[in-house]
């Protein structure tokens, strides 16, 4: 039993959902330390509102605590922005989390009024983390990882994913204990007992935007039937992440939940640590699972999507239609028309390789086409156009290119398109291909 | 059983030991009082004190039910000029409560909570309601002494205090950048929620209490607010 337990704690399984929660914590971060800009030396230095006296100074770490000056403030709090930025690329992971720690520890016990539950949880749980891996995945680290050799085995790995393990199941029974502990409260009160205690937390300003206030006027009985659901919710988390198949039903309850309650209450970063908590819950697998999932369904409708508009290009579309005229020899060329083929829904692109027989039909000199990349209506009068103009008109019928259009034109108005062009042109490499026999292969050497 | 073996199943179970206690005392602490939470409350009160301090009351058991406001009224020498005038009273959340209507993404989605934190401290002290809860329960071992009194002595009713002069002396600052603020006095508004049996009663009036606050002069190390 006890070696069967030991298997469970030391088997890597939260990489993802710490992975992910690092990137969102770091988001907030940045979020909380860069919305207060213009308020800092309000909000949190000893020139602010709040006054921090010398047992608050003696009793509490901060770095804030070390100087009283303006100037001292600003570069802590300006290093706690590189600090977090830092930690959201996911760089030198475990050094950076503690050093991130520290400068947002000391900023949250300068905040007093301003913080909520949001904030509790949040750096109770960044405490835990440092104990965990959160770079796994998504972060520099993890490319430099990939590129060295793997320690999987060893006492240090076996220790990292112990307290990694240890780490993530803290944050999670600290979540269950939250929810447990609010529902209890929230049955131990009258109005929400009767079921009112909405009605009266709308009519706080504070707490409510219109949205609410004008949900607790048009739809009393609905807010009566949230608030008992709200309870229910609560006391259910606990019990329910226990289970694979109802984790997910119940993360999507509580991500919905406070998604209400930051559009209704206002409680933004609260709502937001709320829901970046719930990424914990679920292991690496069950990550990889609904990656695969998300893959395949995307796929699908991308396919449907495709069809459609192809129906609807063909239809709609045809006279604009264009023969794009590539050089198969060039790899580079080919790696543009097959990215430009996925993306042509309407297939209003028509490729023709010139280095091809067929290419002669559509009555272009060779030489010409191999200069520059030529396009040509398919339908009256025919144009033909050339180089940067033909890349324009690729990028007109390519909807997730046309933030590219502008550029382009401008560059073509400046006369400086055409001349980037032939430079790229010109220097693009060939391979030929289908000019081997049994034996041997023809080179042509084209400069 | 190898060495390195034995010595990861000991660090795992010392693990699971430190996990299982730390969240016993997380429990008492942050669950509601009882009275095995009352023995243990000087000891989880100082393990919790600084890194793991928890509240998950969250609008809970009572919702908050009052609106809160802050008013500052100043004192101030215009320029060119030694006769001291003084200013209008000035709903100092208002203008705020106005934007977090309008947008969530702005710093007032906060800082409309920086006067009504202090108030509540005004009102409440430093104890949670539960507390005070308790306190009313066994007021007779009190003796005479009153709620009022327990606030009186309450470090944390004068901090408040403090910072709510800190605050009225910001927005002078503020709001008075080419005149010299030179006194601020500040008034708090309390409006109880309209009761949900009246909710239908147009006669209904709601009434705002208010507790005014003595002139002060202006607190001068602190930066303008806005």
């Amino acid at each position: 039993m006890l070696s069967r337990y030991y298997n469970l704690v030391s088997t890597e399984r939260f990489l993802v959902g710490t992975s992910l929660f690092r990137i969102a914590a770091g988001l907030l971060l940045l979020y909380h330390y860069l919305i207060f800009y213009h308020q800092r030396y309000f909000l949190y230095s000893a020139q602010g509102v709040n006054d921090y006296p010398a047992d608050f100074i003696k009793g509490t770490f901060s770095l804030y605590n070390f100087h009283s000056s303006l100037t001292y403030f600003d570069f802590i709090y300006h290093a706690g922005i590189v600090v977090a930025f830092l930690y959201l690329l996911g760089y030198k992971g475990r050094i950076i989390s503690v050093i991130n720690f520290v400068f947002y520890y000391s900023l949250y016990v300068r905040m007093f009024q301003i913080s909520d539950g949001g904030d509790n949880i949040f750096i109770i749980c960044l405490f835990f983390l440092l104990f965990a891996n959160c770079s796994a995945y998504f972060s520099i680290d993890s490319l430099a990882a990939s590129r060295r050799s793997s320690r999987e085995g060893s006492f240090r790995h076996v220790l990292a994913t112990l307290l990694h393990n240890f780490a993530v199941v803290c944050c999670i029974i600290q979540l269950c204990i939250l929810y447990l502990f609010s529902g209890m409260y929230q049955l131990m009160g009258e109005l929400w007992q009767n079921g009112t205690s909405m009605y009266y937390i709308a009519q706080v300003r504070e707490f409510s935007r219109p949205m609410f206030r004008s949900l607790t006027e048009n739809f009393l009985e609905l807010t009566i039937v949230m608030s008992y659901a709200s309870i229910l919710a609560k006391f259910a988390f606990p019990f329910t992440i226990m289970s694979k198949r109802a984790k997910p039903i119940i993360v999507g309850i509580m991500v919905a939940f406070h998604i209400g309650i930051a559009m209704n209450m206002g409680l933004l970063s609260f709502s937001f640590v709320m829901i970046i908590l719930e990424l914990l819950v679920f292991t690496d697998q069950e990550y990889k699972r609904l990656g695969k999932r998300i893959v395949t369904h995307w796929r699908s409708m991308e396919l449907q999507v495709r069809r459609r508009t192809r129906r609807w290009g063909h239809a709609r579309l045809s006279s604009h239609r264009i023969a794009v005229f590539f050089d198969g020899w060039c790899p580079m060329c080919r790696g543009i028309k097959n990215s430009f083929q996925r993306m042509d829904y309407f297939r209003l692109l028509q490729w023709v390789n010139f280095r091809d027989t067929a290419a002669q039909t559509y009555g272009i000199a060779p030489a010409e086409l191999e200069q520059r990349m030529h396009s040509m209506s398919l339908s009256e009068p025919y144009i033909v156009r050339s180089g940067i103009h033909s890349f324009i008109q690729m990028t007109l019928r390519l909807p997730q290119l046309w933030l590219l259009v502008p550029a382009l034109t401008m560059a073509d108005k400046l006369r400086i398109g055409h001349i980037v062009y032939d430079y790229i042109a010109s220097r693009r490499s060939l391979v030929p291909v289908n000019h081997c026999d049994e034996d041997s292969c023809q080179i042509i050497y084209t400069r | 059983m190898s060495a390195r073996r034995a010595g990861l199943y000991a660090i795992t179970m010392i693990l699971t030991l430190a996990v299982v206690i730390h969240f016993l005392i997380i429990a008492l602490h942050a669950g509601p009082v009882n009275p095995i939470s009352l023995r243990y409350k000087a000891f989880t009160d100082r393990y919790t004190s600084h890194l793991f301090q928890q509240n998950w009351h969250l609008f809970a058991p009572d919702p908050v039910s009052h609106n809160l406001r802050l008013y500052v009224k100043v004192r101030y020498v215009k320029e060119g000029d030694s006769q001291l005038a003084e200013s209008e009273w000035f709903d100092v959340a208002a203008p705020m409560l106005d934007r977090n209507d309008q947008t969530l993404f702005s710093p007032y989605n906060r800082l409309v909570r920086v006067h009504t934190g202090y108030i509540h401290h005004l009102n409440l002290g430093g104890k949670d309601d539960l507390t005070y809860r308790l306190l009313s329960k066994t007021e007779e071992r009190l003796g005479d002494l009153k709620r009022e009194d327990v606030l009186k002595e309450d470090t944390t009713v004068n901090r408040a205090e403090e910072a709510l002069y800190r605050y009225a002396s910001s927005y002078a600052y503020s709001v008075f950048r080419t005149e010299r603020p030179v006194m601020v006095q500040f008034k708090v508004g309390q409006i109880a929620a309209v009761p949900y049996s009246k909710r239908k009663d147009s006669n209904h009036q709601q009434i705002e209490q208010q507790t005014l606050y003595e002139w002060r002069e202006i607190t001068e190390n602190v930066i303008p607010i806005l």
